[in-house]
C-alpha cells in the first residue's frame, strides 16, 4: 500500500510507545518479566485510547524470539508477522462480526491445540460487547481455564454489556481518555518524524477537539496537513474545524447586550455564509458567556479561554452590561440549544431562536405568570431600550441586603406558620435536587410544631410508607434542604399522627385531614400575586418584606379560604424568596417582588 | 465530475488535495445537512479515484475524472465491480418484481422514514473488501446515511472501516453524526458539508431552470436553506410551490381562525402532506403504491417539509417584527403580507412554535401520530 494513514503507521509497536496508560502498560511489563501473566485480560474504555494496541503489543512480548520479554524486539520473525498480522498463533477476531455460539465453538475446538509456529496462541476479541448470549455463555469454560499456551485478550468500548461473569474472570484494565499533554507530545513526535512544521497552540487546538482520542487527534492532525499549505498554525486548525473567532463571539454577545433583534438574524447569516460550523459555535459561545460570567461575578481565573485574550478590555464592558443575572439566563438557553442542535439539522434556525430567547431574556426575569400574555409592542425592540437600565439597575439592588444579616431578618422570625407556607418551595427544591420522591413523600406530611430549630412534621396513618422512608432514609436530606432553605439549623422530628396527637393539640388532627387548605394562608394573607408589574419598576428592598407574612403569627391559623386556588409552585418560590433574600442562590429564577 | 458539484469549496479542496499528494484516506466520513450533495460527492470522488484517462495529477487545481471511461461510466451508474453504494432499504416493493438486492429498490422510494441498513449488507461488503481489485484502482464503498444502520450493522463494519483490507476507501455519510456510533467517528477522517451560501444557490438554480421565473428561483433557494439538491427537486416539480402557497394561507388566516378549528387544519394539513408526496414523486405509479402501502412512514417523510416551510415563516415574523425590510427574510415573496402580520406576534411567541416544529421534526423520526401531530400544529400555530 503506497499510503498510510498516521493512525495505522504510527500505531505504537512497544508498551513504552503506548501513549498515557502509563498503568496499564508499567503492570503488563512487570508482569511479562515477571512470568506472571493472567490467562484473560479484559480491555476497556473509550475510543482511540489504545486498546487493540495494547493487546497487539502483547501478543509480541509473549511470542518475541527473546523470550517473554517486556520489550518486544520487533525485527525477529515472530514479531514481523505479528505485525503484519500474519501469525496463525494469534487470532484477532472480530467479534461483532463473529458472534454467534457457533464462531464460539469454533474457537474452543481449535484453543486446545497446541502453538504452530511460536511460544503460545492469544486471541484478541475485538469488540467482544457484540458477543450473543449464547457466545458469552459458551466461551466461560474456556475463559476460566485455557490450555496453557492460550492467552485472551477481550476488548470492548462498553463494558454493561458484557455479562459479569465474563468480567469476573478477567484481569481488568481500565483505559483512560487521553491527558491534553500527553496528546500533544505524541502528536509533536509525529509531526517531527514526517517532517512537518506545527505551531505548538495548532497541536492544543487539535488534541482539545479530539476529547481524550488519540486516534481523533492523529486523524484531526493528518486532516490539518492536508489542509495547510506548509506548516500547521492555529489559524488553518481553527479554519478546518469551522471554529469562531473571538471578535464575532464578543460581537455576538454585544447583539444580545443592545438588543438587536435584526442584528442577530444578520450576524447569524454572515457566519453560516462563512461556513462556520455552528455547533461549535455554539460551544465557543457557551465558554464565552462563562467567561463573561465569571468577569461579572468578579471571580477572576487562570484558565481563560484564548479567545477573547486581546480584548479583556471588551469583555468587561460587556460583563457589566449584561450582568450576571442575564449572563446565567443565557447559559441556561445555551444549554439548551447544545442539546436540540445534537437531534437536528436546522442549525441555522435553532441558533437564531436562541438568540431571539437571549435577547428577549430581561423581560423574561419577570414572573412568568404570563409571559405569553405579553403583548407583541412590549417585547418589540423598541421597549427593551429602557429595559437594560432597569436590568442592570436592579441586580445589585437585592446582594446588598443579603450578606450584613441573612440569618437575622429569617432566623429570628421563623415560626411554624411561616414554615407551613413555604412547605411547597421545600418541595420545589427537593425536585430540583434530584430528590423527586422525596419531595411526593412530604406533600403528605404536615409542619406540627417547631421549637428552639427543632420541626416536627406529622404523617397521617394511612401514610405510614410516606413516614418511614422520610423518617429513616431521608432526614438528613430533608434537614440539609430545610436549613438551606430557611438558612438556620434544623432538627427534623417525625411523627405518625396517632403519636402526634398525645404531643400536639386536638386541633391539628383537622389539619391533618385537610393538609392541603391548611397551606392556604398564605394566598389568603397575602396581596394578589403579582400579575403585570410596570416594566422598569424599581424592585423595593427585601428587608422590608418580612414583615408583611408575619403577621399570621398573631391570627393562629387562619381560616381556609377554598375559593382561592392553591399556590403554582412558581408563586410558592417567589413568596419565599421575598422572605429570603439569600435564596436565590439556591432557587434560580425568581419573580419579580411585588411593588407594595 | 467535482466542477458539477455546486458549493463545498472547503470539503473538495481536503478531497482534490488528498488526492493530489496521494494522501488518500481509508476511511471518510462526509457530515451535513439532508441533500447538500455529500453522496454526488462521493461518487465523484470514486471516478476520481478511478478514472483511466486521468491517472497523475501535477496539482490539486487538476484533479478530476472524464466521465467517459469504463470505469467512470461505471461507477456512474452504480455498476461496476470495485464500487458499492449502500442506501437504507425501505423493505417496500417498487415498480419491478419486488427482488431484495441492492439495485432492486426503486428511486422514487429512496430516503423514506425507517428505511435500514441491515447487518447482511454489511457483511457482504465487508466480504467483498478483501476481494482482489477487479479493474479499479481503488475499492471505493459509499454508506448513505450511515445512522441507519443498526447496531449490529455498525459493529461489524468496525474493523473493516479501521483497517481495510488492500487498497479500499470507505466513505459514509450522515445528517446526524450524533447517532452514529462514537467508535465508527473516531474511525473516519470527518468532512463537514455546509449549507451552500445562498447566492451560489441561487445562480445554479437559474442556470439549470432558465424557463423559471427569477423571483421564483430565488424564493425556492432562500426556502431551501442551503439544500440545493431539495430546491432542485422543488423546481423540477412546480406544482408543489402551490402547495407552499397554500401551506402559507393557513399561516395568513391563523389570527381569523377560531381555536376549535385547529382540527380541521389538521386534517388540512395532513391532506396537504399527501399531495406534497404525490406532487414531488418522479414516478406516480411507485408513489402511489408505496402510500397505500406504508401510508404513515411516508407521511412522516414528507411531513418534515411542509414543516420547513412553517418554520420559515415564523422565523419571518420573528425577523420583519424587528426589521421590516430585513434582506435575511426568506419568504421575499411574501414580504407585504409578512409586514402586515408582524406587529401580531412576538418574537417569543414564534419562537415558541418554532422551537415546536423541532421538536416535531424528532417525534416524526421516532413515532408520533401524524394525525396527532398535525392537529398538536395547528393548535400551536393558532394560540401563538
Amino acid at each position: 500500500m503506497s499510503y498510510q494513514s498516521f493512525t495505522l503507521k504510527y500505531r505504537p509497536r512497544t508498551f513504552d510507545d503506548i501513549v498515557g496508560q502509563e498503568h496499564i502498560s508499567r503492570t503488563l511489563k512487570n508482569a511479562v518479566a515477571a512470568g506472571r501473566i493472567h490467562h484473560a485480560y479484559l480491555f476497556t474504555g473509550p475510543r482511540g485510547t489504545g486498546k487493540t494496541t495494547t493487546a497487539r503489543v502483547l501478543a509480541r512480548a509473549l511470542n518475541c524470539v527473546n523470550g517473554p520479554t517486556p520489550d518486544p524486539c520487533g525485527v525477529c520473525d515472530a514479531c514481523v508477522s505479528i505485525l503484519e498480522g500474519r501469525a496463525m498463533d494469534v487470532v484477532e477476531m472480530d467479534a461483532a462480526s463473529n458472534n454467534s455460539v457457533d464462531d464460539i465453538r469454533d474457537l474452543r475446538e481449535k484453543v486446545k491445540y497446541s502453538p504452530a509456529q511460536y511460544r503460545c496462541k492469544l486471541y484478541i476479541l475485538d469488540e467482544v460487547h457484540m458477543l450473543s448470549t449464547g457466545a458469552f455463555n459458551a466461551l466461560l469454560k474456556t475463559l476460566e481455564e485455557p490450555p496453557a499456551h492460550a492467552y485472551f485478550a477481550l476488548l470492548t468500548t462498553e463494558t454493561h454489556r458484557v455479562p459479569a461473569t465474563i468480567i469476573s474472570r478477567c484481569q481488568r484494565y481500565d483505559f483512560r481518555p487521553i491527558s491534553l499533554p500527553d496528546q500533544v507530545q505524541a502528536l509533536q513526535r509525529i509531526a517531527e518524524q514526517e517532517g512537518i512544521a506545527v505551531e505548538d497552540d495548532a497541536l492544543a487546538a487539535i488534541a482539545r477537539a479530539a476529547e481524550g482520542a488519540m486516534r481523533d487527534a492523529e486523524s484531526i492532525l493528518e486532516q490539518a496537513v492536508a489542509f495547510s499549505d506548509g506548516a500547521v498554525t492555529l489559524e488553518t486548525v481553527r479554519r478546518m474545524l469551522g471554529a469562531t473567532e473571538g471578535e464575532a463571539l464578543a460581537e455576538i454577545a454585544g447583539i444580545v447586550a443592545r438588543q438587536d433583534l435584526a442584528g442577530a438574524f444578520a450576524a447569524v447569516d454572515r457566519l453560516v455564509g462563512e461556513g462556520k460550523d455552528l455547533d461549535r459555535l455554539v460551544e465557543d459561545l457557551t465558554a464565552f458567556f462563562r467567561d463573561l460570567l465569571r468577569l461579572a461575578l468578579g471571580t477572576e481565573g487562570e484558565a481563560w479561554l484564548q479567545l477573547g485574550a486581546g480584548s479583556r478590555q471588551q469583555m468587561a464592558e460587556l460583563a457589566t452590561s449584561l450582568g450576571a443575572e442575564r449572563l446565567l439566563a443565557a447559559l441556561k438557553t445555551l444549554a439548551e440549544l447544545r442539546t436540540q442542535l445534537k437531534s437536528s439539522s436546522h442549525h441555522s434556525l435553532l441558533l437564531e431562536m436562541a438568540l431571539v430567547e437571549l435577547i428577549r431574556q430581561p423581560a423574561a426575569a419577570r414572573p412568568s405568570v404570563g409571559p405569553t400574555g405579553a403583548t407583541a409592542t412590549s417585547a418589540r425592540p423598541s421597549a427593551p431600550a429602557v429595559q437594560p437600565a432597569a436590568a442592570a439597575a436592579p441586580q445589585p439592588a437585592p446582594r446588598t441586603p443579603v450578606t450584613p444579616s441573612p440569618s437575622q431578618t429569617v432566623g429570628s422570625n421563623l415560626s411554624l406558620e411561616l414554615i407551613r407556607e413555604h412547605w411547597d418551595a421545600l418541595g420545589v427544591q427537593l425536585r430540583r435536587m434530584g430528590q423527586v420522591p422525596l419531595a411526593a413523600f412530604l406533600k403528605e406530611a404536615l409542619p406540627a410544631h417547631f421549637d428552639e430549630g427543632r420541626l416536627t412534621i406529622s404523617f397521617a396513618p394511612q401514610f405510614k410508607f410516606h413516614f418511614t422512608k422520610v423518617s429513616e432514609d431521608y432526614r438528613q436530606t430533608v434537614e440539609d434542604a430545610l436549613s438551606r432553605l430557611f438558612r438556620r439549623p434544623i432538627t427534623l422530628i417525625c411523627q405518625l399522627a396517632e403519636e402526634q396527637e398525645q404531643v400536639t393539640a386536638a386541633a391539628s388532627q383537622t389539619e391533618q385531614r385537610a393538609p392541603e387548605t391548611a397551606q392556604e394562608p398564605a394566598p389568603a394573607s397575602e396581596p394578589a400575586p403579582p400579575a403585570e408589574p410596570v416594566p422598569g419598576a424599581a424592585m423595593p428592598p427585601p428587608q422590608t418584606e418580612p414583615a408583611g407574612p408575619a403577621a399570621p403569627d398573631g391570627e393562629g391559623a387562619p381560616p381556609p379560604e377554598p375559593s382561592k386556588r392553591p399556590l403554582t409552585a412558581e408563586e410558592a418560590m417567589s413568596q419565599t424568596l421575598r422572605l429570603f433574600p439569600g435564596a436565590e442562590e439556591i432557587l434560580p429564577d425568581p419573580g419579580e417582588p411585588d411593588p407594595e | 465530475m467535482l466542477a458539477e458539484i455546486v458549493g463545498h469549496e472547503a470539503p473538495l479542496r481536503v478531497l482534490r488535495r488528498a488526492v493530489a499528494t496521494g494522501r488518500v484516506h481509508h476511511a471518510y466520513l462526509f457530515v451535513g445537512p439532508p441533500n447538500v450533495g455529500k453522496t454526488l460527492t462521493a461518487i465523484q470522488f470514486a471516478k476520481v479515484l478511478n478514472c483511466q484517462r486521468h491517472a497523475t495529477f501535477a496539482d490539486e487545481a487538476e484533479v478530476e475524472c472524464c466521465d467517459e471511461c469504463r470505469n467512470c461510466h461505471g461507477i456512474e451508474v452504480e455498476n461496476h465491480p470495485d464500487f458499492r453504494l449502500l442506501r437504507p432499504m425501505t423493505g417496500l416493493a417498487g415498480r419491478g418484481d419486488g427482488d431484495d438486492d441492492d439495485t432492486g429498490e426503486d428511486e422514487a422510494l429512496l430516503e423514506i422514514e425507517g428505511s435500514l441498513i441491515t447487518t447482511g449488507r454489511i457483511e457482504g461488503l465487508v466480504a467483498s473488501a478483501s476481494l482482489k481489485l477487479s479493474r479499479a484502482r481503488r475499492k471505493v464503498y459509499v454508506i448513505t446515511s450511515a445512522e441507519a444502520m443498526n447496531k449490529e450493522a455498525a459493529n461489524r463494519l468496525l474493523k473493516t472501516l479501521e483497517e481495510p483490507p488492500g487498497s479500499t476507501t470507505l466513505v459514509l455519510t450522515t445528517a446526524h453524526p450524533s447517532r452514529l456510533l462514537p467508535t465508527i467517528v473516531s474511525r473516519c477522517q470527518v468532512v463537514n458539508f455546509h449549507p451552500v451560501p445562498l447566492a451560489t444557490c441561487e445562480s445554479f438554480l437559474a442556470r439549470r431552470f432558465p424557463q423559471a421565473e427569477a423571483a421564483q428561483v430565488r424564493t425556492v433557494a432562500g426556502l431551501c436553506g442551503g439544500r440545493v439538491g431539495w430546491a432542485y427537486r422543488l423546481l423540477q416539480h412546480p406544482k408543489v410551490l402551490e402547495l407552499r402557497e397554500e401551506v402559507i394561507g393557513w399561516c395568513l388566516g391563523l389570527k381569523t381562525m377560531e381555536q376549535v378549528e385547529c382540527l380541521r387544519l389538521g386534517e388540512q394539513i395532513v391532506g396537504t402532506v399527501e399531495r406534497w408526496w404525490q406532487a414531488t414523486a418522479t414516478d406516480k405509479e411507485v408513489a402511489e403504491k408505496a402510500l397505500k402501502q406504508a401510508r404513515d412512514r411516508v407521511l412522516r417523510t414528507v411531513f418534515p417539509e411542509i414543516l420547513d416551510v412553517l418554520s420559515s415563516w415564523f422565523r419571518d415574523l420573528a425577523l420583519a417584527g424587528a426589521d421590516p425590510g430585513a434582506p435575511q427574510i426568506i419568504n421575499q415573496d411574501h414580504l407585504a403580507e409578512l409586514q402586515h402580520q408582524a406587529p401580531l406576534y412576538s418574537p417569543a411567541a414564534c419562537r415558541k412554535v418554532v422551537l415546536h416544529i423541532e421538536e416535531l421534526r424528532r417525534q416524526l423520526r421516532q413515532n408520533a401520530n401524524v394525525r396527532l401531530a398535525a392537529e398538536v400544529l395547528a393548535l400551536r400555530m393558532l394560540t401563538a
